[in-house]
């Protein structure tokens, strides 16, 4: 495999803090404090575009690559690690999922917060963001720093 | 052989690539894995499947048992002991 972008396991982690951090901030953040004409502040924005830039570097980083790889590409080691991405991947997108359907229940109780329909799809979109980058983060995080200098 | 990364499994991989005179890169060339895999296997972080089992333990000409075990080998020091 020769990915087109190799970044160390810090910065990867780094990227990996901004994508959520830019991403759940920017876009959970931006729907709920959008202005009345359904405008998104401005730094909301900024967070978006930061957690958007910071997926697509790990998207093409290695770690991202590994998990777009098809087995032929991938020795047994890499495969079982790129499977438990993927489904860890579900396991997590599947639970917020839940949370959301789980509040939107909730908050007809209780009169809580709603997302309109502008701001439903700009949740959309940060989930479907959330999604492509996820398993190329858990990576990130499951590495070990290694000594493989052999 | 445990196909994960939570192996209990005990390897002689490294005494045994050192013994041979091979980089983990020709090893890994041998067995058809990536170089890092040999090092994950070696520092036991990586169970490989029965099928890497052998290919290894072909690779040195030893049966699967002498190059992974259950149980924790003796060290060379106890091993040297023991034959005394």
């Amino acid at each position: 495999m020769n990915p087109p972008l190799k970044l160390s396991l810090r910065t990867a982690r780094i990227l990996s803090l901004l994508v959520l951090g830019g991403i759940g901030i920017g876009y959970l953040g931006g729907a709920i404090f959008a202005a009345p004409d359904g405008d998104t502040p401005i730094g909301f924005v900024g967070l978006r575009l930061i957690g958007l830039f910071s997926a697509v570097a790990l998207f093409v980083e290695g770690r991202g690559q590994l998990t777009q790889s098809s087995d032929a590409m991938l020795d047994e080691r890499e495969r079982a690690l790129r499977d438990k991405s993927y489904v860890a991947t579900h396991q997590i997108m599947v639970l917020a999922m839940f949370g959301f359907f789980m509040w939107s229940i909730l908050a007809k109780f209780i009169d809580g917060w709603m997302p309109g329909q502008e701001q439903a799809l700009d949740l959309l979109s940060g989930f479907a963001i959330t999604s492509m980058a996820l398993p190329g983060i858990i990576l990130a995080w499951r590495e070990q720093p290694q000594d493989d200098a052999e | 052989m445990m196909n994960n990364e939570n192996s209990t499994l005990h390897n002689r991989l490294a005494l045994f690539r050192a013994e041979a005179g091979l980089s983990r890169k020709e090893l890994a060339e041998q067995v058809g894995v990536n170089p890092q895999t040999i090092g994950f296997l070696e520092r036991g972080q990586y169970g490989p499947s029965l099928e890497l089992g052998l290919k290894l333990a072909r690779v040195f000409g030893v049966s699967v048992e002498t190059l992974f075990s259950l149980e924790p080998f003796q060290s060379l020091a106890q091993q040297l002991a023991a034959t005394k």
